[in-house]
This record gives structure tokens, sequence and C-alpha cells, in this order.
């Protein structure tokens, strides 16, 4: 298959998708209108890893995909494919494909052997890519598509003599195929609902869970029809909820909702900041998405991340927070002392020096985060013609950030953002832009007092434990969680699916495996209505594309 | 034995060896050799730093880092006469009516007449008319410093696999995500993307995994693909999630999860669980132990004052390091005379470890020699007399007169160029499931 | 402590050495040092004339040519016994580098004739007069005006261009201080109930585990966490120590070696006698320190000999001229038969990083004595006891 025709099938099989119309005028929320979903990196590695092995060779660029509703997850529904993004998806199949036929993993990775090395063999390759197809493709392969991979790889064998090339050759395709690179929504009507197939549910579940494609068990009972059952569902999901793979899909919710990949762009003064180094924002990264998911492994209340002082360092981070770390060249399991100052998540260098400028904090990109990150709340960019130079020049006796803002909230044109942002983002001051503490700027004591809708706090840990309480962020992580799962921009549509979570993820302790796990076995996950009809009445509270970006 | 390790025979493969068919079913309790066509006269041979490939006497082969050319030998019968000392400066060789040649020290693996390339076996016809075996294009010697079959006395060193001489490992059987890693002397599975040290647990000894989630937080398993053939002692056992576990001769493989480094282990010794070898460990002599330099661990004598030997290029020129050695049996260059001024002197600086009448030499690492009377870093020629000394690697073993106390370094690298000089002897891993005795110094 | 000093006055009990251990005693702290950088002490001007107003000295090559004078001798000798670069000029033809009591280099000297230098008074002489155990030397003065200073071994290194500041050997050896995991040396001061002033506190010093690390613009960063090397226990030393004004000065150590690349070449073991460090604590993050002591002659000459001599022709250091001179300045531990002194005095000027020490937990510890012996090994592991438990 060649790229041109690639463009062409992509957009039949887009309009097709869309034409799709669901019966079952349930007013329950749903899938929705099934979009296709662009594989991401973590998902393209993590699916081939099992495929092939973790020994697989394996560190693609592809391109980056949009933000939508705070998370890639939901714009990977929007991404758009272009010829130098399909130029790294075939290069990266090519590496795959050479290293699976390669002469050194070939007798393991290929389990059944040709007649002749040198020559075609059918039942050889079909065997091969029927089983490799059917997890690419998250279903099996078609007689027609069996037919013409087999084809295409015996034609290349017998003009190559080389058997393994010839795999390689329908492999690669394989892994450039639509079929392979968008997960699409199979829909099937049973007694007037419909639903997702079950090979339909299976990809939906193993992306949400697992942050992959399904693996071969999960193939199996959605083959077997158990996955259409209440029961046979139950198992898959204990199965997947209880394995090691959890994480993959924990880490990646939480990497995505806290718009970790902001650390790409991350860079510090070095002379403001002598001793912030990459390898600390490398390091800071993990060590929050460690604690969260250490939070969500043991099963704890979701809420504890804002105010564990249970975390993970490295002998960096240690450098950065002032600690000692007793084995410097390892991860090690941290607990800062009751009454410290670092408690919670807000507290890690990952949140302190991200939302900063490189040479000084920013209470108002702090104050940002936290609406938009933890409360699911817009703020709007601030307008063109904002003059900074208070900020930057300030008047040497305006020696903290508090005393430099007062120009913007004093000012009615910029108050009324700043409004709803500074008062948290000051809460933070006591954390300098890379993330140390200090009880001072310029000599002058800080004064972190503040409030976050209406709970006064007088420090980071009175802010954090604010966030703690506050119903609000209970319910942004639900949504947040929602958004994650269905793949799409929630609506005033989906209110009361959100409202129900919410309550059943609140009595469960605020467990984070109960709500995916809740998700999972929701028949909203899998059921399918023509939404185009629907105009929503208003828009989600934390609704409208929001792009979290280091702005201001 | 999962799958046979008997050869498959078909007539594009030319004669196998008799012996090595033998070598092949009696099955190497270690990683599994792959099974590939070799020509006539060239066997299996187990040796302390794994399988290598052995001329028709068992006698460990080599190839040159010299041989840079593919299928190209630059070691002949020719007496060099002009050393390079590495810092551009030329010199004519001393004695030189007692050179040895490249050749003499290193000679080539011979074909046998009829014989035909197989498989990743070349032949170079070389310029003096001679036909020498080369393996992945490079040429093939045997060493004198080799006197029985498992010897591998020509690769000195940390890594078998560096220096000028090398041995050539055969392949092994190992899936995509399995290597071997060196751990000093030692070859230990790892991991193939991390280069992890792999480990198995005694609580799998019935071949499944009894490591609970709680347990691998802190051992990880290893992951086997979903599409693979199991073979080579490889297997693989399913996981509550049905993932799949690898498992090498039954015992399921994990990384630790502190380990942070390609050639770390600190679960070595974490109770129940041991260090993945590819091969069982060699021993060491009961005379012999480990002690703490400040450069890490290192072979001593009874009492654990460090010991040294002496290694000795002949400093030729660029291209052509490592053609003839100055270390040998035969060889009183003036080379180690030179740091310690005569010989009185220098037998006075530097101490043979002698030999107990009943010591029991294990492996074929340490080897007990002759040494003569005053001492020198050489062996006594035939039927002279002397002292039997320890010797690693064939060369006779000594510790240093400055140093009074265990895990001291003022001998290490007393010397003249990088080629030629006493080091000490590295004790990596000599700790991995199990160790000689170990004796450390009291702190002041 | 000044509460254990009291106790000991008062015959009232002893304290424990176990009270060391580095989960600290309730109120007394620890502090932590890597070493970053280090020079030898002394004057050393950017065009040398005070120091070495006769210039610079010569090498092993020049004096080579200067003692066999005729190209053809040269070529003879060469030829007589080659690969030896120029350095067999001995009756036999033993290497000066290895032999050098055997050759004698033609050229002149140079020695140095500053007269500022850190350091500490290690004789007790206010003007280096001879006693019954040292030999008559000349004295230096701090910068701060501190008196009494030895640091004979000046004298013979200060016209060395490569072993002066930021000269050849100096900045290789700098470099690869951070480079080379056996440099990596580290001090631990423990029981500091006050920074300022201390009466006494102890100090440990030892080779460390860990990198150093330097943030972008090369600021070595403090409060890095590094690890002890418990197992080298012939590299760990102990001394007490006190504060005045900021400033750690510690009694005598009759014995320091520590690990070192003096230049390009190998490493070796430079072994102190009687040595004494001075750390300025009051420095914060990034403090200055002095370290001084005797090296026995023959000792640091083999040392210097092995690691830099034999691998830096040009070093500008010629072995025989080093080895006289440092007999000459010889200061200390006179041979009463020979009445000649057979030790040197030095000082060290180190740069150290403010550093957490690590020391090997007790379940660790567990672990690493315990591994299972091989099957030969029928004797128990001989383990060294917790260093703090040795007298």
């Amino acid at each position: 298959m060649n790229k041109a025709s690639l463009f062409g099938t992509l957009a039949v099989l887009g309009a097709a998708l869309l034409g799709t119309a669901g019966h079952g005028a349930d007013h329950v929320a749903s899938v929705g209108v099934p979009a296709a979903r662009l594989i991401t990196e973590d998902q393209y590695v993590n699916t081939l890893k099992v495929v092939f092995g973790p020994g697989l060779k394996l560190a693609p660029r592809f391109a980056p995909i949009p933000r939508v509703q705070g998370l890639v997850a939901v714009g990977s529904s929007h991404a758009t494919m272009t010829a130098g993004a399909l130029d790294q998806f075939d290069n990266a199949a090519r590496l795959v494909a050479d290293q699976v036929t390669g002469r050194e993993n070939r007798d393991f990775l290929i389990t059944c052997r040709p007649k002749s090395n040198t020559a075609a063999d059918d039942a050889c390759a079909q065997e091969t890519l029927t089983r490799i197809g059917r997890v690419l493709f998250r279903r099996p392969l078609t007689t027609a598509e069996t037919k013409a991979y087999v084809k295409a790889a015996n034609q290349n064998a017998e003009s190559i003599h080389d058997f393994y090339r010839g795999l390689a050759v329908s492999m690669s395709a394989m892994l450039i195929a639509p079929e392979f690179l968008y997960v699409t929504q199979p829909t099937q009507t049973v007694r007037g609902k419909t639903t997702l197939t079950a090979y339909g549910k299976a990809a939906r579940l193993s992306l949400l869970l697992w942050n992959s494609y399904p693996d071969d068990a999960l193939l199996n009972a959605a083959e077997s029809g158990a996955l259409n059952t209440p029961k046979g569902l139950q198992a898959q999901v204990e199965r997947m909820v209880a394995s090691p793979r959890l994480q993959a899909g924990v880490r990646n919710f939480f990497d995505d909702m806290l718009v970790f990949e902001n650390f790409e762009t991350l860079s510090k003064d070095a002379t403001t900041f002598p001793t912030f180094t990459y390898k600390v924002s490398v390091d800071a990264r993990e060590q929050t998405l460690r604690t969260v998911a250490a939070i969500v492994r043991d099963d704890a209340d979701f809420r504890d991340i804002f105010t564990t002082r249970k975390t993970f360092l490295t002998n960096d981070l240690g450098s950065i927070y002032g600690v000692r770390i007793d084995k410097p060249d390892e991860w090690v399991p941290y607990e800062f002392p009751a009454n410290d100052p670092h408690a919670g998540i807000l507290t890690h260098v990952s949140f302190t020096a991200l939302y900063a400028q490189p040479g000084r904090t920013s209470p108002t990109r702090r104050g940002k985060a936290i609406r938009e990150i933890f409360l699911c709340q817009k703020v709007p960019d601030p307008p063109a013609n904002v003059d900074f130079s208070k900020l930057t020049n300030p008047d040497p006796s305006l020696k903290t950030s508090r005393d430099r803002l007062e120009a913007h909230r004093s000012n009615p044109v910029c108050a009324g953002c700043h409004k709803i942002t500074d008062p948290m983002g000051l809460g933070m001051e006591n954390f300098d832009g890379a993330g140390f503490y200090r009880a001072e700027e310029q000599k002058a004591p800080i004064d972190a007092r503040g409030d976050l809708e209406g709970v006064q706090f007088s420090d980071a840990v009175g802010l954090s434990k604010a966030l703690h309480d506050s119903p609000k962020a209970t319910s942004c992580l639900t949504q947040r969680m929602l958004g994650y799962a269905l793949g799409r921009p929630l609506d005033s549509n989906d209110e009361a699916l959100v409202k129900s979570l919410n309550e059943d993820f609140i009595n469960s302790g605020y467990r984070v495996r109960h709500l995916m796990q809740t998700i999972a076995i929701n028949d909203a996950f899998y059921n399918v209505e023509d939404r185009s009809a629907k105009v929503p009445t208003k828009e989600a509270s934390n609704a409208s594309s929001s792009v979290q970006k280091q702005g201001s | 034995m999962k799958n046979s390790q008997w050869p498959r025979l078909n007539g594009a493969i030319s004669a196998l060896s008799l012996g090595s068919l033998l070598m092949a079913s009696s099955a190497f309790a270690d990683v599994a050799v792959r099974d590939e066509p070799r020509p006539a006269g060239i066997t299996l041979q187990k040796t302390d730093n794994g399988v290598v490939f052995a001329d028709k006497n068992g006698l460990t082969v080599y190839t040159a880092a010299f041989d840079s050319r593919k299928d190209e030998s630059i070691c002949t019968n020719e007496v060099k006469t002009i050393g390079d000392n590495g810092k551009g400066d030329l010199f004519t060789f001393p004695n030189l009516d007692r050179r040895p040649t490249c050749l003499s020290q290193h000679p080539l693996v011979a074909v046998e007449p009829g014989s035909k390339p197989v498989g990743l076996w070349t032949i170079v016809d070389r310029p003096d008319g001679a036909k020498q075996w080369a393996y992945d294009g490079k040429p093939l010697y045997t060493s004198i410093k080799d006197t029985r079959p498992g010897e591998t006395n020509n690769a000195y060193g940390d890594s078998q696999q560096g220096g000028n001489w090398r041995t050539v490992l055969a392949p092994v059987i190992l899936p995509p995500e399995i290597r071997i890693g060196e751990i000093g002397r030692f070859r230990v599975l790892t991991t193939s993307d991390t280069r992890l040290t792999l480990y198995t647990s005694a609580a799998d000894k019935d071949g499944k995994s009894h490591c609970d989630k709680a347990c691998q937080t802190k051992w990880h398993p290893v992951m086997a693909p979903e599409f693979v053939k199991e073979q080579g002692g490889w297997t693989f056992v399913k996981n509550a999630d049905e993932s799949r576990q690898w498992a090498f001769q039954g015992k399921p493989v994990y990384t630790f999860d502190r380990d942070s480094f390609p050639g770390d282990y600190k679960g070595n010794g974490q109770p129940g669980w041991e260090v993945a070898l590819a091969q069982p460990k060699p021993s060491v002599p009961d005379a012999i132990t480990v002690t703490q330099t400040v450069d890490g661990p290192r072979f001593g004598d009874s009492k654990g004052i460090t010991l040294y030997t002496w290694r000795c290029s002949d400093p030729g020129l660029q291209g052509e390091r490592g053609q003839t050695e100055c270390d040998n049996p035969d060889n009183r260059s003036q080379w180690w005379v030179a740091t310690c001024t005569n010989e009185v002197k220098c037998a006075d600086h530097w101490r043979p470890v002698l030999a107990d009448e009943n010591a029991k030499v294990d492996g074929t690492t340490w080897s007990i020699v002759t040494l003569q009377d005053t001492w020198a870093p050489v062996r006594a020629a035939a039927g002279q007399p002397g002292k039997k000394a320890w010797a690693y690697k064939g060369r006779p073993v000594f510790t240093y007169k400055f140093e009074d106390r265990p895990g001291m370094s003022e001998g290490e690298n007393t010397g003249l160029l990088i080629m030629q000089r006493w080091t000490s002897i590295n004790a990596d891993g000599e700790d991995i499931n199990g160790s000689p005795k170990e004796v450390r110094a009291a702190a002041k | 402590m000044s509460k254990q000093y009291l106790w000991k006055i008062l015959g009232l009990g002893v304290v424990a050495a176990a009270s060391l251990s580095y989960s600290s005693v309730a109120s007394a702290k620890t502090l932590g040092f890597v070493v970053t950088g280090w020079h030898h002490s002394g004057t050393f001007t950017p065009d040398n004339k005070v120091e070495c107003p006769q210039g610079l000295g010569s090498d092993g090559r020049a004096n080579f040519k200067a003692q066999f004078k005729t190209k053809e001798e040269q070529e003879a000798q060469i030829k007589k016994y080659a690969g030896f670069e120029m350095r067999a000029r001995g009756p036999n033809g033993e290497i000066d580098t290895y032999s050098p009591e055997l050759v004698e280099d033609p050229i002149p000297f140079p020695e140095g004739q500053g007269k500022i230098s850190y350091g500490f008074n290690l004789d007790g002489t206010k003007d280096g007069r001879a006693t019954d155990r040292t030999c008559k030397h000349s004295k230096f003065t701090s910068p701060d005006g501190e008196t009494g200073i030895d640091n004979q071994y000046y004298r013979s290194m200060a016209c060395i261009t490569g072993m002066r500041p930021h000269g050849d050997a100096d900045a290789m050896a700098n470099s690869q201080l951070l480079t080379k995991m056996v440099n990596r040396l580290v001090f631990e001061v423990t029981g500091v109930d006050d920074e300022k002033n201390d009466e006494s506190v102890d100090v440990t010093i030892a080779h460390g585990l860990d990198k150093v690390s330097q943030g972008p613009s090369g600021v070595f960063i403090p409060n890095l966490s590094q690890r002890m090397d418990e197992k080298a226990s012939a590299y760990i030393f102990h001394v007490k120590a006190k504060i005045v004004n900021g400033v750690l000065i510690s009694d005598e150590m009759p014995n320091l070696d520590i690990a070192q690349y003096p230049g390009p070449g190998d490493w070796g073991i430079r072994a102190f006698m009687n040595a004494r460090i001075k750390i300025n604590l009051k420095d914060g993050d990034h403090p200055t320190a002095v370290l001084a002591g005797y090296h026995d002659v023959e000792r640091l000459y083999r040392y210097w000999a092995k690691t830099n001599g034999i691998h830096s022709i040009t070093a500008t250091a010629s072995g025989p001229s080093l080895y006289r001179s440092m007999h000459r300045n010889a200061d200390g531990y006179k041979d009463p038969k020979t009445g000649k002194c057979t030790a040197i005095s030095a000082s060290y000027d180190y740069q150290l990083v403010k550093a957490f020490i690590i020391r090997e937990t007790p379940e660790e510890k567990e672990i690493s004595d315990n591994a299972p012996s091989s099957a030969n090994a029928d004797v128990q592991v001989a383990s060294a006891k917790s260093p703090l438990e040795v007298k």
C-alpha cells in the first residue's frame, strides 16, 4: 500500500465513521459519534513491546498531538495526518519489521519455519501475518486482507529470494495501515441497542487501562463473545486492573492531565538558578508520576496527592529539596517530616519549577495552572497589549512578587483575571522558580496567605489542603478521567454521568482504580448514539479547547 | 531440555567433527550454544569465560585487533625491528637476534586440506602461501601462552573482549530480550534494552513464579513477547494477568528494582535470590583472597595483600600494537627491570606467592607455575629447578614490598608505558552468589 | 562536643564510640564535604619571577641532551637502550625516573623562593631551626598573616611548570579528580554543636563512591549525597578537630593516604604523616580548605615516578633533579644514624562542596557481610567491623 492510497483510505474511513448513526435514543451518555483516535507514541511502544518483546529497539518521535479540553487523549481524535507525520510512522515500521525478521531475533519471534529461507512459504507467511495482524488491527484480519498481505509477502520473497525480507515488507505495510494507526470504533446493533462490537470494546478498554492495544487474552475474550456479557467483561476488567500493566495507564493519564509535556520546553536561567540541571527536570517529572502512581497502586485516597509527604527522590532532586538521599545512584522512597513545607504535588519541583519563569516565580501561571488542571476551569489568555514592565523592571522598593503584582490587581483591566489566579499562586511563593524553599524574598518575609474559592490558607500546605477538601477538585478528576476514557470532549449531555461517577468515586473512598474500573464496566463506555442531532444546552463547565501553554 | 542440540545435517554443511557433535549433545549446563556448522578442525571449548571456538587440540583461538581488514592477516613471521614508544619516537628493538615474531607467539589456525568455507567461517589466503581460518572476517590464531584446553591467557583484562587479543565466543541462544553482560570476568544474563542484571529466585523451584504483587515492586519479571518460540533452555511462564515471563532452565528471571546501571548487582546477597550467570562460576584457590582497594575489589594473597602481575606488550608501530609480547615465559627483556633498577632490587620489590605442596587447582584461570630462583615474572624453562608459585592467566602473581596491609595500591601501575606495567587483578563480581575469603584492613 | 569533654574530665563515664553513628546524637549536627579541586600551596605569580627568578625547570629530555652532549652520543645511547625515549641515563642504562639516585642532571634545578603559603606549623618551631626530629629550613607566612608554616615540598615543585596551579599536570589532576572515581574524597564532620565555635568535633576522611555534579555554568552543586566507601577500610582515617570562628582545625593524624591522579598518567597514593586539615566552614556551600603534613621522600617520589613521571616527559620535570631536591629540602623524620631528614613537609589548597555523606545502612551491611560463601571458602568471611569501633 503506498502513501497516496493510504491518504485516500484514511479519508474514506473518516467519512464512513462520521456517517455512522446509532439508534438507541438513550439519554444516558455514550461513546457518542465514534471518532477514530490516532495512536500515540506511548501506545505504539507499549503495544509493540508487548507483542514483540521489551527487547525491541524503538524510540519513535511522532508528531505531537493537540491537547483538547485539557487532554491529549481527547485531542488524539482531532489529530491530523500529514506526509511528514506518516514518514515517521513509516520509519518506525521498517525498524520494527527489520528487527522482528532479522537474523538475530527471528528464531524466537517467528514461530514457524519456512521450508526454505530463500523462497516464499505460504503457510508460514499466513500463520505469522494473521497472528500479527490480529493484534495490530485489534481484530482478526478479513479473508481479503489476509490474502493481500500474504500475497505481497510471497511476491517479495520470490523476487528477493528471501522469505524473511518478504515477510518484513508485509509487516511494514501493516504497521502503517490506517487500521493499525487509528483506533476506530466498530459498532453493532443488538435488539435495537447500538454498542461497540466486542473488538471495539477490547480496544477501548485496553487504551484506558493499559494505554496499549488489546493483548492476546483480551482479543480471545472478544472473539468468544465473553466481552459482550457482564460477567465476561468484569473478569477481563479485573484481570487488567490487577495487572502491573495498569501502571502504564495510570501514569499516562496523570502525565496527560498534569500537562507534563511542558517539561520538553522547560529551561531555567543559569545565572539565577545555577544548580537547576536538565537531569533535575527529567527527575522532577518522574518524581510526581511515581508519587501519584504509588497512591493509585496502593489503592489509597486519591486526594492524598495534595497532602502526602511521601514521595520518591533521586540525588539530583535531593539537592533542590535539601535532603540526604541514602542511595545516591537510585530512586529512593522518601518521606518529608511532619510540619515540613513539602507536602503534596503542588510543592513538587514538577509544579513549582514548571509553572514559573526561567528566572523567577510566576504566581499568575501557578494560579492559572491550579485552576485549569485541578479545578477544570478556564482562565482566559492575557490580552496582547499587557504591560510586564512593572514585573520585569520593578521598583526596587517592591521586594516580593505580591508587591509587584499589586499593579495588576489594582488595574481594573487586569484585575478580572488576576483575581482568579493570583490569590492561589501567591500561596506558593515560598517556592522559588526552581523549586527551592525560601522564607524570604530579597530579605523581605514572604506572605503566602490567600484563599481558594473562599477557603483561607496561610501557605502552600494550607492551599494544598484546601484543594484536597475541594469538591471541585474531585469532580474535576472524574471529568478528566471520563474524557480520557471516552477520547472525546465532554459536554452538557455528559453531566449526569459525570455526577453519578463522581458520587460513586467519593463513596469508594476516592479510589482511582475503582473509578477506572467503574468506567470500564459502565454501559455508557460502550453504548453508541448519534449525538450530532443533539445540541448541547450549554458547554460543560470545563468545556471548550483549552491549551495549557507556557504563556504569561 | 526442550529443544535438542543435535545439529541438523544437510548437504550444504561440511563434515562436522565427531568431537563437536559429542560436545553439542552433552549439553553444557549453561546458556546453550547455537547450533551452527563449523569447519573440520574447529571445536567448541568451555573456558572460565564462556564457550569459545578452539583448534583441533582444544586450544583457544583468538582474533587480533590489528587485523582491521576483512579476511586479511598482518601477523607474519617477519622480525620487526622498529618500535614506536607511543610518543612519536621510533627506535630499534633491542636484542634483534632473539626477537620473536607475531606468528611465533601466535600460530595461525591452519585450514585442513579439502576444507571449505561455511557460514561465517572463511579462508584467508596468506601471502606466505599458508591458509588460515577466519571467523566473521577476522583471522584466527592460538597463543603460546595457553598450554592446555580451556585457558584464555592471551585475553587478559577486565573485559575478556577488550585488548589486543580476543577470544571468539561461540554464539549462544538468547531471546531478543536477553543478552550476556560482563561483571568482572563473569558473564551474567542481562536484559537487552537496559542491560540490567538478571536474577532467579529460590522460591520458584517448581518452575512457576511466586513473586506476587508486593514482590514485583522489588523484582521485576522479564517479559517475553506474545509471539515467541521457546528454545535453547528458554521457556516462558504465564503470570496472573496472562502476560508471559521468561524462564531459563525452568527458573523465571527478574531484574532488581534497585539496580541502576549495567553491571550493577545490588540484588546479590538478597536472601533467596541469585544472580543469573551465563555459566557456573569458576572457583578461586584457597590461597587467594579478595581485598578491597580504593579502586574496587582485587585479588590478594592469604593475608589480603594486593596481588600484581606483570603484563608486557612490545611497543610496536601504530597499527601493529600487540603483535609480540614481552611477558612470555622465555622473556628476559629489560622492560620489567627498568622499573626497579636491577634484578636484585626487583626481586626484593616484587615477591611471588609460593604455592603449597598440596595446593589444589580448579578451572583454567588460576594455575601453579615454576619460577627461577632469583625470581622474575618469568617461568623456569622445562627441567630447571625453581619455586612453585601461583599464577593468574599464566602470569605469576606478586606482592609489592611496600605494602603491609590489605587493600593498598602502592604497586599499582608501576611500569613504563601503557603496555608494560604491574597491575592488580580485578576481582569485580567475585562476590556474586558467594565469594572467596575477603580480608580487610582495620581503619585508622 | 563540649559536654562530652566535660564528662571525660570529671571521669564520670565513657561516651561510647557508637554515638558517632551517622544518625547523629540528638542535638549534634553532621557536616559533609566532597573535594572538587586542589593545588599545591605556595607563591605562584603569573610570570613566576618572584618565586623562580632563575626561570623554570628543564625536563628529562633537555637533561638527556645536556648529559649526552653530541648528536652521535645521543643516538648511540638511544640505540643501546632502545625504547626508553631518552630516559636510559644511568651507568647501565637505568631509567632516570625509576633510578634517580644513579643519574645526575647536568642542568641546574631552580627551586621555589616564594615566602607566602597556606599551611600548618608542623614542626612546632617558629623559625624552622633544627631539632632532634627535624632539620633546619625556612618557614612561610600565610596570606592571612599566620607565620611558622612548613611547606618544603613547595621549594622542589614551584618551578616545575606542569605542577604549578593550572599547569599541565595540575590541570589534568583537577579534571581527572572529577571524572575518575578513584579520586573521590569526602570529609565528614560529626558532633558539631556550633558551626562557629566548637571545642571538639570528629572528622572522618575517606574515599567516596558517587559523582559530583556541576550546574550549566560550572558551579558545583551543593547538598548532593555522597556515599562513603566503607569497604576500602585502608583509606578511612579519623581525627579530632575544633572549630574556631568558623574555621575547623584538626589535630594531627599519624597517617593519611589519599588516592589521586597527580597529572597526566596514572593514579597512585599520596601518603601523609602527621597530617592536619583546616576547613573554612564560614565560606558556606563551597568552602576552601588546607591539607598539610609530611611525605616520606622515597614514598612520595615513588608515587610521582609511576604516575606522572614516567608518563609525562613534557611535564617539565626531571626525576633525578626532583628527587635530589626533595631530599635536599627534607625537613622531617630525621634519621638518627645519618642525621639526614627523610620526610618533607607539604601543603595543599583544597576546594570543597557541601554534601550529605552517606554511610552503609545496617541492613545492607548485613547482606554484604553475609553473602553466601562459595563452596571453596571454608574460612569465615573476615569483614571489617564498623571503622568507628576500631581503636
